[in-house]
């Protein structure tokens, strides 16, 4: 079956994303495809290269980038979403003139476009988060 | 795209401020109904506040979520629907809103989740 999720919880707000990251280290390990993951609202800062949780405990954002570099997993965070919270990659660093950009190379920068193509292209969409 | 046409239910269960969800649900129909996919909206708990007329958001510095919502129809977003049950717990009616609606009970709710291909949650 064709799957794709939506993430809406940031890394530090709710145990939703991990319980979505297992869901999709399930799908990948039994027959399943990931068609798409897409992050929205909080869930963008999954993308950021700079979160830096205590060393003893699970990093979740750099968790996502590794799985979806390991899978080479098509993962999309909302771009509307990202810029209100400091998510940017170089290209809108560079546009609204910031110091730096830490957007994840294993994520790119779109829009809801992508999610509605998601919806359209996947058997199932599943929502984590609330 | 060329994908075959799905029907897609955005559910809206959150009131319109103090989370962005409200104003992400929105910007989801409105991309959906430019992609032409047949789109539809569910009001559920406190997500119908989000339909109300006189909302005054100005003084807590954000934008107008029935605004919004009121250029649903310009959009061609026609299958707005309410639970019944959720604005007669709030003492509202259809006619609070900005927006025409048709009202549901909880089987018509149920048979509408039912006759979807997707529902995305807000």
């Amino acid at each position: 079956m064709k799957f794709s999720l939506i993430i809406l919880d940031g890394p530090s707000s709710s145990q939703s994303s991990n319980t979505a990251l297992e869901f999709a280290k399930a799908a990948v390990a039994t027959d399943h495809e990931l068609f798409r993951v897409f992050f929205a609202s909080d869930g963008v800062l999954h993308g950021s290269t700079l979160n830096t949780p205590p060393q003893d405990e699970l990093n979740i954002a750099q968790a996502w980038q590794d799985f979806i570099r390991l899978h080479d997993v098509d993962a999309v965070v909302c771009v509307a979403a990202s810029l209100r919270r400091g998510l940017l990659n170089e290209q809108e660093a560079q546009r609204y003139q910031k110091p730096a950009d830490n957007l994840s190379d294993t994520m790119e920068l779109s829009g809801l476009g992508q999610l509605i193509e998601a919806t359209l292209s996947s058997d199932r969409v599943l929502t984590f988060g609330n | 795209m060329s994908q075959p046409s799905k029907k897609i239910l955005v559910v809206n269960r959150k009131s319109p401020y103090g989370s962005l969800r409200s104003r992400e649900a929105i910007d989801t129909l409105l991309v959906a109904s430019a992609y032409g996919v047949d789109v539809s909206a569910l009001y559920l708990d406190d997500g119908v506040f989000q339909l109300v007329k006189s909302q005054h958001p100005e003084q807590i510095q954000s934008k107008n979520i029935a605004k919004m919502v009121s250029a649903f129809e310009m959009y061609d977003l026609k299958n707005i629907y309410v639970d019944e049950q959720s604005i007669a717990y709030r003492g509202l009616q259809a006619q609070d809103f900005v927006t025409p609606v048709k009202v549901l009970n909880t089987d018509q709710i149920k048979s509408l989740l039912h006759q979807q291909d997707q529902i995305l949650s807000f």
